[in-house]
């Protein structure tokens, strides 16, 4: 690269003009080492080799030379020098245009040639990249270089290190104090957080489902939310989102806060959000100021009454002048940037100077600077904002990217700090006037803020606990903290200016569900010892505690078993402080200490790993008698209970446990609470091999599965397929058919087959005998009683009714109290005057007493109430056939 | 032998009168494993939502604690 990496452009002007003038002023410089110090400069124009160039403009320039030449600048060129160095050294042609053009430099070519002219800034270009030898060969060799128009130059303007220092500037000055206003808008931190309490306790009671485009609640909801916050006028539906910023503004800053989070296209609050209100004011505020600096929108200036802002679908991307949400970001964090360098702590000043002084630190602050260009310009000749015009007077009018500053840089400064930084607490504002609160000066660093003030002591809650278990507090902003402390241990019902509360054991035992202490719980009723809590609402707490605490059901567990209690005890010695010991042969492994239990039984030679999250496969061997044979390389202590509950154990031939599930087996496992489901899942899971259709037809049978079957004498009827229909239209032969067969066959109840024949033979049928089946032999009777299988066959149909002998209900009464069936018994009472009452009951003993009056003692199954009853006033007994 | 169970789950309660009614009540019973000791019973993991709610119907509230948080070792519930 040559010397000609050297060149001006844009706003510089002419190219040879000031390539002459240039190179004349730099006539008494070392020329070769001004060319290597362009060479350099071109390629340190991303900042990697910025220091070098320093160092070698230290060596090229004398000061003596810089002196005489910053003797003859303006006040303004001298500024201009300042406001580059503030910017690092470089600025861009657009900037330095703007920033010249702000202060009022008639011609800023002019005032940059003049500071070029004498070698006090330097234009360069960075290097086009290398061209590609495709594109480079089919260029013809006669067409000139592209030609770089002003607002593509791609160069800068640098400053020396050297010559900024001479030429003065530096930090700007601090804000103006003003005189204290006579009202003022105070910051609303804690108001702020109330509305967040609300927005999370309606989203956590109705978790409304966000637009399909974006994260923000439908029109409904949002009305519904804005009644629930206490704002009427919000609360009618809008007809746009964009109607609703204020409520959109809080949903955005819960959703950058973390305090809700879309799931599923449902807007619910998050475990954080719970706590937001009983967090100390500082980091409220800390939290709420960085979620509203990090908003994307930009509504601090759609609000402004006296800007029109063109919305993005009015124009094309490209004719627009959108801040892109990071530097909508980037300028909100300036601002409070800002507020810590230029601002005084409890001093008022104007929100137009800390515009202008942000205007003074760096002119791409919220939107980019640019030439002019095709989108049009001022009569002055600078470029004006694309998109965003002033209405205040009716007539769109539009706006110079120098003069209005003030108006769209400054009304976004205006709406932020009017708008977030009050409600978050950083600023109180009156008109045009801010000042920082203590509250904000401890945030922004700029008041002793220490760790203590992180963990002041919480102020005094304002609610009373009643005797009724309601609690009755102010729902104020400044009583948040109590309320959200009170509504972890006590269901909020409502809140508005005032809070209700209800306490329930269900509440206190979700308060220590979620990691409260017990002493945490009475210490929130009782507001830390200041406010007693009423005797009998402490005595109730502490039963729920107390019975809460009693049954711990713990899950995820390693647990330790062994064959006996002296092998624990060595196992223990083994891995001291490992191990808490659950009973003789059982031991919790403390968490902490798994990996290390793990390696050391990797040492033992009989070891078992099980993993209960897997479930349990393959533990037992079932035959065809469903014998249980258990696996004793899978064998342990669970399988082994249920298996006792749900089987009869005995010993094997190698003395070996085994065990027979048989139905009597299974009838007492469902009487002691397991289900069918549990029974049958557990064998079909623990089983090594899938259970045979027999076996399954078995386990189901005596489970219940299925219903009562009945076999019963029948007569076959054998007719011809096309008189099928004909026959079973007549009411009276469908009647005593019990179905069919087949297609050419009905079944004939045996006490209607003198009828069927009747009937068929006056229609004109040919009845013939021979297909009468009698399976269970003798005569056919005339009421056949049906004789039920299935797993209670045995039971059902066994009653006894008066006029039976005595000695078969003394019997029956004795068979079901030894068996524990269930039976349906008539009774005659001498209180309900001798009416017959209907009891269904568990037996449990016969007694005779010394009269010779025989009395039933028993568990009334409705009631679960024991009752005894005269044997001689039981009218009949039924035995229930399930269990 | 040593049997290591992984994900396991117990009951564990204050004293010994309290496991006792517990086995006793019916509902309960069957969701109730072998017992290791007075005070500590076995439970199913694959049991453990229908232990809770037979709990409580009966009228219990179980506090429920896991065991998983490899540095504290009293993991809440």
């Amino acid at each position: 690269m040559e010397g000609s990496a050297i060149r001006s452009q844009g706003p510089v002007g002419d190219t040879r003009a000031d390539s002459r003038s240039l190179a004349e002023l730099l006539g008494e410089y070392s020329e070769a080492a001004v060319r290597d110090l362009a060479q350099l400069l071109g390629v340190a124009r991303g900042g990697t080799h910025r220091a070098l160039c320093e160092r070698v403009a230290r060596a090229v320039l004398k000061a003596d030379r810089l002196r005489a030449s910053l003797k003859g600048l303006s006040r303004v060129e001298r500024d201009f020098l300042a406001f580059i160095g503030r910017l690092g050294g470089d600025v861009e042609p657009a900037q330095a245009a703007w920033w010249l053009s702000y202060h009022g430099t008639s011609s800023s070519l002019n005032t940059t040639r003049r500071l070029i002219a004498r070698a006090l800034l330097f234009p360069f270009l960075v290097p086009p990249p290398p061209a590609d030898p495709m594109t480079e060969a089919a260029r013809p060799h006669h067409s000139p270089e592209p030609r770089l128009t002003p607002s593509a130059f791609p160069g800068a303007l640098w400053c020396p290190e050297s010559i900024r220092r001479l030429a003065g500037g530096g930090a700007l000055p601090t804000l103006p104090a003003q005189p204290e206003p006579p009202q003022m808008d105070r910051a609303a931190l804690p108001d702020l957080v109330r509305d967040l309490f609300v927005l999370v306790r309606f989203l956590s009671a109705k978790q409304p489902r966000t637009t399909r485009t974006s994260r923000h609640l439908d029109q409904a909801n949002l009305a519904e939310l804005a009644a629930a916050l206490g704002r009427p006028q919000a609360a009618r539906p809008a007809r746009r989102l964009e109607d609703v910023p204020e409520l959109l503004w809080l949903e955005s800053v819960a959703l950058q806060a973390g305090l809700v989070e879309v799931r599923d296209r449902r807007l619910t609050a998050t475990a954080s959000a719970e706590a937001l209100a009983q967090r100390p004011p500082i980091e409220q505020c800390r939290l709420l100021l960085e979620a509203a600096s990090a908003q994307t929108g930009w509504g601090e200036l759609e609000a402004e009454e006296e800007l029109a802002v063109a919305r993005p679908a009015a124009l094309s991307p490209g004719e627009l002048d959108v801040p892109p949400p990071g530097a909508r970001v980037r300028a909100r964090r300036r601002i409070v940037q800002a507020l810590t360098q230029a601002a005084s702590p409890g001093t008022w000043h104007r929100i137009a100077d800390l515009a202008e002084w942000l205007m003074e630190s760096g002119p791409d602050f919220l939107i980019r600077r640019r030439l002019p260009d095709r989108a049009g310009a001022t009569e002055a000749g600078e470029p004006i904002y694309r998109g965003i015009r002033r209405n205040a007077s009716g007539e769109p009018q539009s706006i110079g990217m120098a003069t209005g500053w003030p108006w769209v840089e400054g009304a976004f400064v205006a709406g932020f700090l009017r708008a977030a930084l009050r409600r978050v607490g950083v600023v109180d504002t009156a008109g045009d006037l801010f000042r920082l609160t203590d509250l904000g000066a401890r945030v922004l660093g700029l008041a002793g803020e220490t760790e203590a003030a992180s963990e002041e002591a919480l102020p005094p809650g304002r609610f009373f606990v009643q005797p009724n278990f309601e609690i009755i507090a102010d729902g104020g902003g400044d009583n948040l903290a109590a309320v959200a402390r009170l509504s972890q241990v006590a269901d909020l019902v409502s809140f508005d200016r005032a809070a209700l509360l209800k306490l329930s054991r269900e509440s206190v035992c979700r308060a220590l569900d979620q990691g409260l202490s017990s002493a945490a719980v009475m210490d929130v009723l009782s507001d830390s010892g200041r406010s007693p809590v009423s005797q009998n609402v402490a005595f109730s707490v502490g039963e729920w505690i107390a019975a809460y605490e009693r049954y711990q059901v713990w899950s995820e567990a390693w647990v330790i078993e062994v064959d006996s209690a002296s092998e624990l005890g060595s196992l223990q010695e083994e891995l001291p402080g490992c191990l808490e010991r659950l009973g003789p042969t059982a031991a919790r492994v403390l968490p902490q200490h798994r990996a290390r239990v793990e390696q050391v039984l990797t040492q033992h030679p009989d070891v078992l790993a099980i993993d209960h999250a897997a479930g349990l496969r393959a533990v037992f061997d079932v035959d065809d008698r469903l014998v249980v044979t258990p696996d004793p390389s899978r064998w342990h202590w669970y399988p082994e209970h249920v298996l006792s509950q749900i089987a009869d154990s005995f010993r094997g031939k190698r003395g070996g446990p085994r065990y027979r599930i048989t139905r009597e087996s299974i009838l007492r496992a469902l009487e002691s609470g397991w289900t069918a489901d549990e029974i049958e899942h557990f064998v079909e899971q623990c089983a090594a091999r899938p259970l045979s259709a027999a076996q399954v037809l078995s386990l189901r049978g005596w489970l219940g599965r299925y219903g009562p079957v009945a076999l019963a004498p029948a007569v076959l009827l054998r007719l011809p397929i096309d008189s099928r229909a004909d026959i079973l239209a007549v009411p009276e032969l469908r009647e005593a058919l019990l179905g069919a067969a087949s297609p050419s066959v009905c079944v004939v109840r045996c006490d209607e087959v003198a009828k069927v024949r009747r009937l068929l033979q006056c229609a004109g049928f040919t009845v013939e005998d021979g297909l009468a089946l009698d399976p269970l032999g003798g005569p056919t009777p005339a009421s056949p009683p049906t004789q039920p299988i299935g797993p209670n066959h045995a039971w059902a149909q066994r009653r006894w009714r008066t006029g039976d002998p005595e000695e078969a209900r003394q019997a029956l009464l004795a068979e079901v109290v030894d068996t524990g069936r269930p039976i349906a018994i008539s009774y005659c009472s001498v209180i309900t005057g001798e009416e017959p009452q209907e009891w269904v009951l568990i037996p449990e003993r016969l007694e005779d007493t010394r009269w010779g009056l025989a009395r039933l003692h028993a568990r009334c199954r409705e009631r679960g109430e024991r009752r005894t009853f005269d044997v001689s006033r039981i009218d009949s007994i039924v035995v229930l056939s399930e269990p | 032998m040593i049997r290591l169970h992984k994900h396991a789950a117990f009951l564990m309660v204050n004293d010994r009168g309290a496991l006792a009614e517990l086995i006793a009540t019916q509902g309960v019973r069957s969701a109730i494993g072998p017992q290791l000791s007075a005070t500590v019973a076995w439970l199913d993991h694959h049991r453990l939502e229908a232990l809770r709610e037979a709990l409580r119907q009966a009228g219990y509230r179980p506090r429920s604690r896991t065991d998983e948080t490899p540095d504290g070792g009293e993991g809440g519930g």
